[in-house]
Formats: structure tokens, C-alpha cells, sequence
């Protein structure tokens, strides 16, 4: 598997060039938000907030509404939980183009529950005008730039830095409301996002070389959700729907699974695999997907619970799933 | 016979320099002019009272002065009995070392020499004196066992006692404040009266909010003085306003004497206390009119004759104009469409639009780079009204601009209206910013401010801030911004009315006080208006334009509900709905304005 380092650093330089109503706004987490390159080459249109999140949203509100394109960086946390009524009132409420970058989604840091966002898809869902990407692999890190411009109003971005594995296949983008197809079948409907399809890509490898038959699905664009994709392979899954989310399980991508279910009167089961209304600890992040019950293990285990199978499938067994970019089983153009 | 009043404090010294501002820590503020005049409250306030014709017992003490016979110069007047000044020839004559910076103020360092000897003996040895007297003067720079001895002899022989507070520090604030259940008038200045109350006063409500402290210690009344904007008397019954008499001020040296003086006059003459510092006010403003404290106390006759000419407090504008005049008559007309679009809506807020409107009117119609034909005009000026549930003063202003119909004003909170309860922005032309939510509007208009620095426009951004809206954290993280991006360019005003939902925001939060030291701490330009003044905001707005480097905010002391007299500095009219005799009364006042 091939694993890219500070992806969004070298891209965001390379395809901010030509665009100098974008402006860059950090809250004294420049290198920690991978922007430090977009400092060095752009110093004019970087723009150091401090730490003082509730007003860089409404600041970068005033610079949208004059024709600029903020890109805030920050952890997520301090997007939707410090400066939750700005992002509401300054930039949602009045539909303006402020774009934030929400770095440490889940529980992808050792800082603990100070640093971990688990609940901000389910408050930022919430809003108004607000859009919502999750990136999941270094594909959708490199590409998620044109489709966060494409959109006219607030976009809130789950993002990854650091070293992240490429899953998809390079020349396939990022797509606005787009699900990756990444396995096809009939027995169980696997969906997960953002690091989550790590997971689900292994244990669905290892389950189907077990003889199970599974549709799995990527969600990107968590809103405005496109349920198109999903429910035909819902309706006629054998055993029902498992969601896999570095997220708790309330409000989340499992909580969006199931209104679409439950409004389409599908009426299957459903398992929502994250974190179950709980704070999580600090560790790494291999640990607290075991600990917190959303890694591929974790995805076998709910599997065979659901199916009442047993794929006696060991960890080691899990290790040796070699992930190459995967094709989307469905080009967007089929749809 | 003539009245006698027996005037106890200190002899001073004044060394004066005048200077254009105060210097900071570090600083040297140079000046270009020194004064050596006698001085110290005692003094002034016994010259004061023999200019108006009244006999004066004056007990203090003075040492050897560094200027021989300077401070006892106009001391030799046939009105004053000097039989109770005690020469103390060990010590020096106290020295107040005082920083005037003209009409905007004056810092005094004090140092009390002979004035701190001043025993509760020597007031002792002089209470033939104080027995005589019709009332009793007494002013605080002296040594505080005189002081307490002096109201204790009055009190027994029910000798009414004017305190004039003055050089409060820890250690004499517990005496200051045992003494009050003796004192008839208190009167003292903000600053001093902050000191006493453990608060800080800079406002009408905030002054209140510690007058009402004061009472509950004994005293009777409780005046604050407030600059040239006049003096806030608290009593049982509350508290009212007088404003003060409009003058050339060169120098505010001595005018809270002279105050002190001329009200003791009134009260020794039977005048009520309304009346009396009607007269305080009007014998403070001449003292203003020259350098020094005593040169420039009048005599009865040029008192007299000021308030006859005067007719009453308050006076013309330095340059009342056809600009005044007209702004005078557009601020009338909003203030009746506020009332009338509140009195159709039946919700909204009164009281926060009343106090912003003048503000709000000078920008509109003087002010901004605007045209109301092209509200989109790119390097037009902005405004971001982020106290936004001021929105019916905004509304106003946008109607008679000619960016909305006016019918949309009686449409105000009504479904299908565009005028919401707060401004939105994507409704209304003309609108800068959404706003509603308090403590986001200065961010916003921080963003907006550094965009035109960086498409090079000429833009400025205006935005308008409740005090109590500064309870908000964020208002400090963006003056933190305004200044890191020194944009000088933004110019905010604080709509500072005193009031919100709660209380007096000397109630509510008092921490929010002293506004104008803070925000010249978060390293912004600060301008200290009244801010139903049009020659202030106008003047106010000009100054802020040609500060270079840093931001500007204008701190407008405002009254709540101003222009409705039932209104006025009633925090119940905050966010009242108005009923059908409210909105018909409140019309007809302004109408017949």
C-alpha cells in the first residue's frame, strides 16, 4: 500500500497558484494543519489568526462576503465546539463561502477528548446552507480542493494529514455526492467513511474470500447525502446494513443511513459501528479503532453476528490484506 | 450679617503644564507652557465662596512655600477669615504637581506637605467656627481625622456637611465611607467617586449604580460630577441629570471647586438641591474658562449674569450649522419611525435604537461614502451594526436613504417582510453584514476592512458596538485582530447607554468598565464623545479618518431610550413591545420637539 506525507501541504500550494482570491487562515496551527508551505510561498495571502478561533470565523465571514475565499485550518474541534455560533450565524446563516478545514477527525489523535472530534458531523449537519466532505484516502486528500471551490456556500471538511495511504486510484477524484463502489454483492451492505474504509476495504477482502457477498460503499460527501447509490443495494441485502465511522454513532454517518432507510421504508437492520456515546481515550489510532469497536475486526465480528456465520478469520490473517488503489466498481457516469 | 460657611481642607501649590495628551508609563508628554498658581480645594473652594459674597472660615494648614506668599496670594480677601489657618513652619505648603490636557481633562500628583499635619485638635481649637456656620465645606485632601472630627462637630449642632471627595487611596476609603451618615451632599468627580465605591464610574448608570451604594452608608445625596456633560445627582427617589453649560473650556483645573462653592452658596441660601447644582454647574463652567483654579471663579454678579444670559444649561453648538440643523431634523424624523415600527410590530427593541440613532443618523447622512441608487457601489463605505437588535435605528436610516421603501418599516417582524428582528444581510440592500448574534460584527467588519486593504480600495468599515455586547469574548479576540492587521481603515463606536436586559451593566458586569483604558490597551485609538452630540460624532468621525497605522473606536456615552422622555434610562424599554398610548405618547413628544 502506498503511503503519501503531507499530502495536503504540497497540493494546496500547487493548486492555490492561480487563484489569488484564496486567502489561507490559520489559528497559531500552521505546521500542525500542513499550511506552513502555503506560509513560505504565499506569506500575502496567509493570514495568522491567532489563537482566537470564534473570531477568525466571523473575520473570514467579512473577507467572503467581499469577494475572498477563506480557507480556514484548524482542528476541528475548535471549528464546530469553540465557534459553533459563528460558523452558524457569521458564515452558514449567511450563506457565505467559507470554507473550513477540519484537521483530527475522530479519534485520529493521542491528544484525547479535548482534541478528538466526535461529534461534529452531527452539529455541523445541522446547519443551514452548511456542506460536509470527509476525506479517506490521499486520492481524496489531493482532490477535494476543486470540489470545495465548486460549492457556492460553507463547506466543513473532515480532513487527514500526515501519512496517509492512497486507497483509491489516483485519477479518480474526489466527486461531489459520489459513493466509491468498491465491492458488489447481496448478502450485507458495508458503508463506511473516512479512515473507517481502511478498515472496511480488509475485512470486507477477507469476508468475501470466505464466500461472503458483499456491496461496500464509500461515502464522501456526507452532505447533502446522496442516498441514490445505497438503496437499491439495501433493499435487497440478505442480512441487512452495517455503517463503519470515526465518529459517534449519534448523528453521524450511521444516524444519516438510517433516516434514508427508515424514509425509503427499507426495512432492514441496521448496525452502526464508532463510537458508542462515549468520550474516547488518548492512544493511537490502531488502538482506539480496536478498543472503540470500529476496526475490520470489529466489521467481522458484526458481520458474523448478522449473518449468524463464522469466517474465523485471525488478525494476522487481516495484516497480510495487501489494499493496491481500488476502481469504483460504478463510474460516476453510469448513474 | 452675611452667611457663614466654614471651608475646611487643603492649601496648595499648582505647578501646571499644560500638555496635548498625557503621557503613558515610559513616556515624556512635552508641554509648552508652566504655571505656578496658588491652588489646593481648601483654598479654592474659600475663594470661591468670597467671590459670591459669602463669609468664609477657612481652616487649614500651609507650610513654607517654595514660592514666598505664592499660595496665600488670593487667600487675602476681606471675606475670609484667616484666623484658622495654621502657619506650620517645619513643613512645606502641599505642591500639586497637575498635567492639564485642556477641555479633555487633568492628572494631578499630589504631595499634601503641611495639609496632612491638620489635626482633629486643630479643628477642635476652631469649632467656634464651624458653630457659626450655616453649612460646612469640607474637601478630603487633608488629613482624614480632621475631616471625621469636622463632620462630627457639624452633625452635632445639625450643621448640614458637603463632603467633596477628593485624594481617595485604600487606606482613607474606610474613613471616607465611616463618616457619611454625617453628610448632607456628597459630591464627588468619576473618578474619585470609583475609588470610593471600589468601581469605576464613566457613565450616568455606572455613577447610579455607586450613588446608590453611597446612600445606603447615610448620606442623603449623592452627586457625581461628570465633566462638561453636567452632574448626576442620586438620591432616594433616584437619580437625574443635569447637564452642564456649554462653554470655551481651556482648562478643567478648579471647576469642581467652584461647583462645590456655588452649590453650598444656593443650599446656605434655601435654594432646593435642583437648583443648586443648576447653579454648581453653571459656576463650574466659567471656571473653565482659564488656566488655573482660582483666576477664573467668578463673583456673584458674573454668575448671575451668565445663567440670565445663559437661560438655562446646555448652550449652541461651537458651530451650530445648516449640517447640525440638518441632521438634528433627520434624527427627529427616524426616531418617530422607530417608534411607529415598533408600535406596529409589537416587538423590538426601543431603548438600544433611541440611544444609537444620532450615531446612526451622522454616518448615514454625513458621514459614509454612500449612494443609495448603487447600494452594490464597490468602494462605497460599510457599515456593520453589530449590536444588531438596534436593527429599527438601521432600518430607519436605510428608509430615508432611500434603500428600502418606507412601507417595509411597517412591515417590521411581519411574516413575508424583509426587515427581520435582526439585519440580514441577503434581504436587505444595503444590509453590510448579517448580524443578531452579539460579539461577531467587529470580526466581520475586521474581515471586511482587510479585504479593501488588499484589493487597495478606499473602503472604510464603520461598526457599531453595544457596551454590554462587550461582555463578549470575541470583541477582544478581533480588537486583537484590528490592530495585528493595523487596520486603520475600521472605525468602531460603542453605543455606551449604561443599560441592558439585566440591569446597569455597573450591575450586570462591572468589569466591562473602564472602557476607553482597555481599548487603548488592546493598542487602539481611542475618541471619548458624547454621543448625542452631531458636533462630537461629526468631529469624532473626521479625527478617526486621519489616524494612521492604528485602528480607531469612538467610546459614545449615550443615554438609553434618548429622546422619549419616558423612555429615558429605563432598562424596561430594552426590548419591550410598545403598547398603542406608549407608541401615541412617545409620537406626539417627539412631534412637538
Amino acid at each position: 500500500m502506498e503511503i503519501l506525507n503531507k499530502t495536503h501541504a504540497f497540493n494546496l500550494v500547487k493548486w492555490a497558484k492561480d487563484k489569488p482570491e484564496v486567502l489561507v487562515l490559520s489559528a497559531d496551527l500552521k505546521s500542525s494543519t500542513e499550511i506552513d508551505e502555503f506560509f513560505d510561498i504565499y506569506p500575502d495571502r496567509f493570514i495568522s489568526a491567532g489563537i482566537a478561533e470564534q473570531n477568525m470565523m466571523s473575520f473570514a465571514a467579512g473577507l467572503s462576503r467581499e469577494g475572498f475565499i477563506p480557507f480556514v485550518h484548524t482542528f476541528a474541534v475548535f471549528i464546530y465546539r469553540r465557534a459553533f455560533d459563528q460558523v452558524a450565524m457569521s458564515i452558514a446563516y449567511s450563506n457565505l463561502p467559507v470554507k473550513m478545514f477540519g484537521f483530527l477527525p475522530g479519534i485520529t489523535t493521542p491528544g484525547g477528548a479535548t482534541h478528538q472530534a466526535i461529534e461534529d458531523i452531527s452539529l455541523m449537519r445541522a446547519l443551514p446552507n452548511m456542506t460536509i466532505f470527509e476525506c479517506g484516502d490521499a486520492t481524496e486528500v489531493e482532490t477535494i480542493l476543486d470540489p470545495v471551490m465548486a460549492v457556492k456556500g460553507p463547506v466543513y471538511i473532515r480532513m487527514l494529514r500526515g501519512d496517509i495511504p492512497r486507497l483509491f486510484d489516483k485519477n479518480e477524484p474526489f466527486k461531489i455526492g459520489v459513493n466509491r463502489i468498491l465491492s458488489q454483492g447481496t448478502d450485507i451492505v458495508i458503508i463506511s467513511s473516512g479512515i473507517c474504509t481502511e478498515e472496511a476495504i480488509k475485512a470486507v477482502d477477507a469476508m468475501k474470500a470466505k464466500g461472503l457477498s458483499i456491496e461496500h460503499q464509500h461515502i464522501s460527501t456526507l452532505k447533502p447525502f446522496n442516498s441514490k447509490q445505497l438503496l437499491g443495494p439495501i433493499s435487497t441485502s440478505k442480512y441487512g446494513v452495517i455503517t463503519v465511522e470515526n465518529h459517534t454513532v449519534i448523528g453521524g454517518l450511521g444516524s444519516i443511513v438510517s433516516e434514508c432507510m427508515a424514509e425509503n421504508g427499507l426495512p432492514k437492520k441496521i448496525a452502526k459501528l464508532g463510537l458508542q456515546d462515549k468520550f474516547a481515550h488518548g492512544a493511537s489510532k490502531a488502538y482506539l479503532m480496536k478498543e472503540y469497536g470500529f476496526d475490520a475486526m470489529a466489521i467481522i465480528k458484526q458481520t458474523e453476528k448478522m449473518t449468524g456465520m463464522n469466517f474465523n478469520i485471525s488478525e494476522a490473517e487481516l495484516k497480510q490484506v495487501n489494499i493496491i488503489p481500488m476502481h469504483s466498481a460504478i463510474k460516476a457516469e453510469d448513474l | 450679617m452675611k452667611d457663614i460657611i466654614t471651608v475646611i481642607g487643603s492649601i496648595n501649590i499648582d505647578a501646571i503644564v499644560k500638555t496635548e495628551r498625557m503621557p503613558e508609563r515610559g513616556e515624556t508628554a512635552v508641554g509648552d507652557e508652566m504655571f505656578f498658581q496658588p491652588g489646593g480645594k481648601g483654598a479654592n473652594q474659600a475663594i470661591a465662596l468670597a467671590r459670591l459674597g459669602k463669609s468664609v472660615n477657612l481652616i487649614a494648614r500651609r507650610g513654607k512655600d517654595f514660592i514666598d506668599g505664592l499660595a496665600m496670594k488670593n487667600l487675602d480677601h476681606p471675606n475670609i477669615n484667616q484666623d484658622y489657618i495654621i502657619y506650620d513652619g517645619g513643613e512645606r505648603t502641599g505642591v500639586a504637581l497637575v498635567n492639564t490636557i485642556g477641555k479633555k481633562g487633568n492628572k494631578v500628583i499630589l504631595y499634601s506637605g503641611a495639609n496632612k499635619k491638620l489635626s482633629s485638635s486643630d479643628i477642635e481649637k476652631a469649632k467656634e467656627a464651624i458653630f457659626e456656620s450655616k453649612a460646612v465645606l469640607i474637601s478630603t485632601e487633608i488629613n482624614m481625622d480632621a475631616v471625621k472630627k469636622a463632620a462630627e462637630l457639624a452633625k452635632s449642632k445639625e450643621i448640614p456637611v458637603i463632603l467633596n471627595i477628593a485624594a481617595v487611596s485604600d487606606d482613607r476609603r474606610e474613613a471616607i465611607l465611616s463618616i457619611l451618615d454625617k453628610v448632607e451632599i456628597l459630591i464627588t468627580n468619576e473618578r474619585e467617586g470609583g475609588h470610593l465605591t471600589n468601581r469605576v464610574i464613566s457613565h450616568v448608570e455606572t455613577g447610579y449604580v455607586a450613588g446608590k451604594e453611597l446612600l445606603k452608608k447615610g448620606v442623603k445625596n449623592v452627586i457625581v460630577t461628570m465633566g462638561k456633560e453636567g452632574a448626576l445627582l442620586i438620591t432616594e427617589k433616584g437619580s437625574e441629570i443635569f447637564p452642564g453649560y456649554a462653554n470655551v473650556s481651556v482648562d478643567t483645573v478648579g471647576a469642581g471647586d467652584a461647583f462645590c462653592a456655588a452649590l453650598t452658596m444656593a443650599r446656605v441660601e434655601g435654594m432646593n438641591i435642583e437648583d443648586a447644582i443648576n447653579m454648581g454647574n453653571a459656576a463650574a463652567s466659567i471656571a473653565t474658562t482659564k488656566i488655573g483654579p482660582q483666576d477664573p471663579m467668578p463673583d456673584r454678579e458674573t454668575l448671575d449674569k451668565f445663567m440670565k444670559e445663559r437661560g438655562g444649561p446646555g448652550g449652541v453648538y461651537k458651530d451650530y450649522n445648516d449640517t447640525i440643523k440638518m441632521l438634528e431634523i433627520k434624527a427627529q424624523k427616524l426616531r418617530t419611525n422607530i417608534i411607529k415600527m415598533l408600535g406596529i410590530s409589537k416587538s423590538g427593541h426601543p431603548g438600544g435604537s433611541l440611544s444609537a440613532i444620532d450615531i446612526i443618523t451622522v454616518l448615514y447622512f454625513h458621514t459614509m461614502k454612500i449612494d443609495s441608487k448603487n447600494p452594490l457601489w464597490d468602494d462605497r463605505d460599510k457599515f456593520v451594526l453589530s449590536k444588531g437588535h438596534a436593527s429599527p435605528a438601521l432600518y430607519a436610516a436605510l428608509a430615508e436613504r432611500g434603500y428600502i421603501a418606507e412601507e417595509e418599516l411597517w412591515k417590521l417582524r411581519k411574516i413575508d417582510c424583509i426587515l427581520c428582528g435582526h439585519p440580514d444581510m441577503k434581504k436587505i440592500a444595503g444590509v453590510d453584514m448579517t448580524t443578531g448574534s452579539l460579539g461577531q460584527g467587529l470580526s466581520a467588519a475586521n474581515g471586511m476592512a482587510l479585504a479593501a486593504k488588499l484589493q487597495k480600495k478606499g473602503t472604510r468599515v464603520y461598526c457599531m458596538l453595544g457596551d454590554g455586547e462587550l461582555e463578549e469574548g470575541q470583541i477582544w479576540e478581533a480588537a486583537m485582530t484590528s490592530y495585528h492587521r493595523r487596520l486603520d481603515n475600521i472605525c468602531a463606536i460603542v453605543d455606551y447607554n449604561g443599560l441592558q436586559i439585566d440591569g446597569s451593566i455597573g450591575e450586570v458586569k462591572s468589569g466591562v468598565e473602564p472602557l476607553v483604558e482597555k481599548w487603548k490597551a488592546f493598542n487602539w485609538n481611542v475618541i471619548e464623545i458624547d454621543g448625542h452630540n452631531y458636533e462630537h460624532i461629526i468631529e469624532a468621525f473626521e479625527e478617526a479618518k486621519k489616524v494612521k497605522g492604528i485602528p480607531t473606536i469612538i467610546i459614545a456615552r449615550t443615554l438609553k431610550g434618548k429622546g422619549v422622555s419616558f423612555m429615558e434610562r429605563h432598562v424596561d424599554y430594552h426590548g419591550a413591545p410598545l403598547t398603542d398610548d406608549e407608541t401615541a405618547r412617545a409620537i406626539k413628544e417627539l412631534g412637538d420637539k
